[in-house]
């Protein structure tokens, strides 16, 4: 008895509440509208960071194998091949200035293959002797 | 244009569509809004959040159930989160006797108004699980995960909001309404 009671009064409420209505002011929407546009241009951000990424890669890409060639052209000058082959070159027959640096080159490799010995008080270090 | 069509072009963003949509169900969801919410500000900031995220879900709207059903759900959603920030649901007196169900009594003559006027005397706990059960329809276990409370929580809300309800339609039909008239 006492439930079905509520259940009435309930239907009551129900009923009179669904009445219930107030259109927003015009200020509403446009405020809804502001929210959807600034939602709209970060979804665009977002996707640009991704191309953005995609772009530098590349770009990575590219200016490593620029890199890799200029390097590549540069480790091989004609005066280190000489170093290396124990070839001096004739001084006339060569640019004076590589000329110099293979002879230095040399000079100075041959120095260092020489052991090196740990020195007394006096000389710290000495050059064994061959 | 149907509702159908509606949804598809809001979909695709079309401005005009979605404030075709909103133009059609925000006073309806504005007055499900006034009866969790005493302040016009408050319910303006709901109402932009809740339509906000039905634009942004409308992909998940599969179109089995009413539209309407759907958006009002979200609205719901929305105004019960807004209150969980502000009021502890917990913070209410929990009684024990289940078995005394109130009897409540009211005039056949109140208007939807009146009926609004009553709620907002409501306290927020009593007033939110009283729309939530009686109004929405929400069973005491989904009432008990919406608002973070237990189900005895909620049960007893529901008969202190009836209580409270029933001294408020007395006090208002002896002063409105000579001629009470219960239903």
């Amino acid at each position: 008895m006492k439930n079905s009671d509520n259940q009435q009064v309930d239907q009551f409420f129900r009923t009179q509440a669904e009445q219930l209505q107030e259109t927003p002011s015009r200020a509403t929407w446009k405020r809804l509208e502001r929210r959807l546009d600034t939602h709209q241009r970060r979804s665009r951000f977002n996707f640009t960071p991704t191309l953005g990424m995609v772009a530098a890669v590349l770009l990575l890409v590219v200016f490593a194998f620029l890199f890799s060639t200029l390097n590549f052209e540069q480790e091989r000058p004609i005066a280190a091949d000489m170093v290396n082959a124990d070839v001096v070159p004739i001084e006339s027959a060569v640019d004076p200035e590589a000329y110099k640096v293979v002879e230095y080159t040399i000079k100075y490799r041959d120095r260092m293959r020489n052991i090196i010995d740990e020195g007394s008080e006096d000389t710290k270090l000495k050059v064994r002797q061959p | 244009m149907t509702e159908k069509e509606l949804i598809q072009a809001c979909r695709k963003q079309k401005r005009k569509a979605q404030q075709k949509l909103f133009d059609a169900y925000s006073p309806k969801m504005n007055g499900v809004l006034m009866r969790y919410l005493r302040s016009k500000e408050d319910r303006e900031d709901v109402l932009i959040e809740a339509f906000f995220k039905v634009f942004d879900n409308l992909d998940k709207f599969r179109g089995d159930g009413s539209f309407e059903g759907w958006i009002r759900r979200i609205v719901v959603n929305e105004a019960l989160m807004f209150l969980r920030k502000q009021h502890n649901f917990n913070m209410t007196l929990e009684i024990t006797d289940f078995d005394q169900p109130v009897r409540m009594k009211v005039v056949d003559n109140l208007a939807a108004q009146d009926i609004l006027n009553l709620m907002e005397e409501l306290p927020t706990g009593y007033r939110t699980v009283f729309n939530l059960y009686v109004i929405e329809g929400y069973k005491h276990r989904e009432i008990a995960e919406l608002l973070g409370v237990s189900i005895n929580t909620s049960k007893s809300q529901l008969i202190l909001a009836r209580k409270r309800m029933q001294e408020l339609l007395k006090k208002n039909s002896i002063a409105n309404h000579p001629n009470q008239k219960s239903v």
